[in-house]
């Protein structure tokens, strides 16, 4: 990696500079390799693994870790190790597609309300800021209420986590289309929409993979806060938040079943530090001027 | 600065009033929207007096029967909005000898106190944290509670909150597992409800301080010899504090959503108790009134911080 980056040095642009800066961050490299072994492992490992997160076996409820259950099992005798990667999966999913659903609608929204500026831009922001202005979690929890359907909870937290992305977006997009060489391409006649998409969008990515990467752990507690509240995910499907709401419940002072609590805890705390890492990385390695802000 | 607080107050109301009527047609649209959990079917005219209780015999937004002032009244949103406007939040789906401001109006002051304890908390975690993390900047002592305010973002209370009861109340034995009323059941819950704002309060604060203390007039003061304390909590808090002011909105909602949570750990009798309650059986009216009832408190406090911080800060006021 080095050799190839010393001979390369004479055309670094500000892509492989970042690029680089990234790679360097050891804290970022190391979650980055936890984080994709777990994925993968909760991805394959159910394949080979004997016990099913949803089969039942109530003679072996409560059973400590062993080599057989190495996380234990839970109150219905479930073992605790295959609920954990099946959660894994949840978890993920939901964050990954929550994020994805406010990426797209906040990249569009903002895009729009600062390549148009003026009153499309006074109005769309003003809604921005009234819809930042709820307390959005109680606001979710509502809509949880109404249906407590799967691609709910996405459009539910995705509906939560786009006003940021928009905010960014449209910064960006209002002094971008000021510059050079966006009178450039006007001059030669390219449309809105090959501006937007060709000269824009490249240049507000940077803000929005570091926007998009923090937002991702952000969205993961949130869903794991919902499932705690028995508002997320349905049983039989469970997720780390799920976990941890079934481990509050059954512990007690006579039995602490503490790898009920100790383990999701673990996962989840893990998880969503290894994702901040990364987050801060890539904000440190796409944005240098953020970096000394001792945030 | 009037002009601004009442375009602020209006558009409050409008975006309260925007979410209501959304709840309303969502509420409608929802499959299979019968809010009672019927075991049997019950005999018609029970149906018709329980319709005719929560005015399910009405229409939700227009009544198409009649053109006059009664098209918008005489509709379930406009018999809700009108006990809105006089305080009453209508009957409970839940609980059918309750209404919501019966279950909800004990439930206030409990909230209240639990989220104004953690805020209390979280300040006072928070600004001392960041204040030393910045004094002592690069040092040992600094990256301790960087750490420190990672383990607030990463652990958050409902995963933090069985594990303490675990070691402090199973294990240990010194602090009760629920409960509420005496001051020894508020320590667990006040400092789990408190945390993660003190986590960002802690940042905040640091980052905050460590540019101002870089600044002319620091090395100035300095100079003239003012004692290092009255350098840092004198002259540069005034203005580092800033950014934890203009976070105490954000804060506010983080710890009353946290109340949510510590509530249902530590059985509270709290809105949160309630409104996760109502939320799971289906009760529309009372999540609408707790929903309603947080986002009021909110707005309220940050009314207050807004005007908080122009006092502070009188350039707001300019610009």
């Amino acid at each position: 990696m080095t050799t190839q980056a010393s001979h390369t040095k004479e055309h670094h642009g500000p892509g492989q500079r970042a690029w680089r800066s990234f790679l360097q961050s050891k804290g970022a490299m190391a979650a980055l390799v936890f984080l994709a072994v777990m994925l993968v492992g909760s991805l394959l490992l159910p394949l080979l693994w004997p016990h099913h997160y949803a089969t039942a076996d109530l003679p072996g409820k409560f059973q400590s870790p062993s080599v057989e259950h190495p996380f234990g099992t839970d109150a219905l005798g479930r073992d605790l190790f295959a609920r954990m990667m099946y959660g894994a999966k949840i978890s993920f999913s939901v964050g990954i597609c929550a994020t994805t659903v406010s990426l797209v609608i906040g990249v569009a929204y903002g895009l729009i309300a600062g390549w148009f500026g003026g009153r499309v831009d006074n109005f769309m922001m003003r809604a921005v800021d009234a819809l930042a202005s709820i307390p959005f979690m109680f606001l979710v929890l509502m809509l949880m209420t109404l249906s407590r359907d799967f691609i709910m909870l996405f459009v539910a937290l995705g509906a939560v986590q786009w006003l940021t992305m928009a905010r960014i977006v449209r910064g960006q997009t209002l002094s971008l289309k000021q510059r050079e060489f966006v009178l450039a391409a006007r001059t030669m006649g390219s449309s809105t929409f090959f501006i937007l998409t060709r000269h824009i969008l490249p240049n507000v990515m940077g803000p929005v993979i570091v926007c998009a990467t923090l937002m991702v752990p952000a969205v993961m507690l949130e869903e794991a806060f919902l499932s705690f509240l028995g508002l997320g995910i349905e049983p039989p499907k469970c997720s780390w938040g799920t976990l941890a709401d079934d481990a509050r419940k059954v512990i007690n002072p006579v039995q602490t079943y503490w790898w009920l609590v100790v383990f999701p805890a673990a996962a989840l705390a893990v998880t969503l530090l290894g994702l901040n890492l990364i987050g801060d990385a890539l904000r440190d390695a796409l944005d240098p001027q953020q970096k000394h802000r001792g945030l | 600065m009037i002009p601004h607080f009442l375009k602020r107050a209006v558009s409050f109301v409008v975006t309260l009033f925007i979410v209501l009527l959304a709840t309303f047609v969502i509420m409608n649209l929802a499959p299979g929207d019968n809010p009672f959990a019927d075991e049997r079917p019950p005999s018609p005219e029970v149906i018709e007096a329980r319709n005719k209780k929560y005015h399910l015999d009405r229409p939700l937004l227009l009544n198409t029967r009649t053109l006059s002032a009664d098209t918008f009244t005489d509709t379930q949103f406009g018999i809700y909005l009108n006990g809105l406007l006089h305080g009453d939040l209508g009957p409970s789906f839940q609980y059918m000898d309750r209404d919501v401001n019966d279950v909800l109006g004990p439930a206030i002051p409990v909230s209240l106190l639990l989220g104004a304890i953690g805020l209390t908390v979280a300040l006072a975690l928070g600004i001392p944290a960041g204040v030393i993390a910045a004094v002592r900047y690069n040092s040992w002592t600094d990256r301790a509670a960087i750490t420190a305010a990672m383990g607030g973002v990463i652990l958050p209370n409902f995963i933090l909150g069985p594990l303490l009861v675990m070691v402090f109340a199973f294990g240990l034995g010194i602090l009760p597992p629920a409960g509420w009323g005496r001051p020894v059941d508020m320590i667990l819950p006040a400092f789990l409800t408190g945390l993660p704002a003190a986590a960002m309060i802690a940042r905040l604060t640091r980052a905050g301080l460590i540019e101002e203390l870089r600044k002319d007039y620091i090395r100035a003061a300095r100079a003239r010899g003012v004692p290092e304390y009255k350098v840092v909590l004198k002259h540069a808090m005034k203005n580092g504090i800033l950014p934890v002011v203009s976070y105490l909105g954000p804060a506010a909602a983080n710890v009353l959503t946290g109340t949510v949570v510590v509530e249902t750990i530590f059985a509270i009798p709290g809105m949160g108790t309630h409104f996760v309650d109502g939320a799971i059986q289906r009760d529309y009216k009372v999540v609408l009134g707790a929903v309603l009832v947080y986002c009021v408190l909110l707005m309220t406090f940050n009314f207050l911080v807004d005007l908080a911080y122009r006092f502070l800060d009188p350039r707001v006021e300019r610009t």
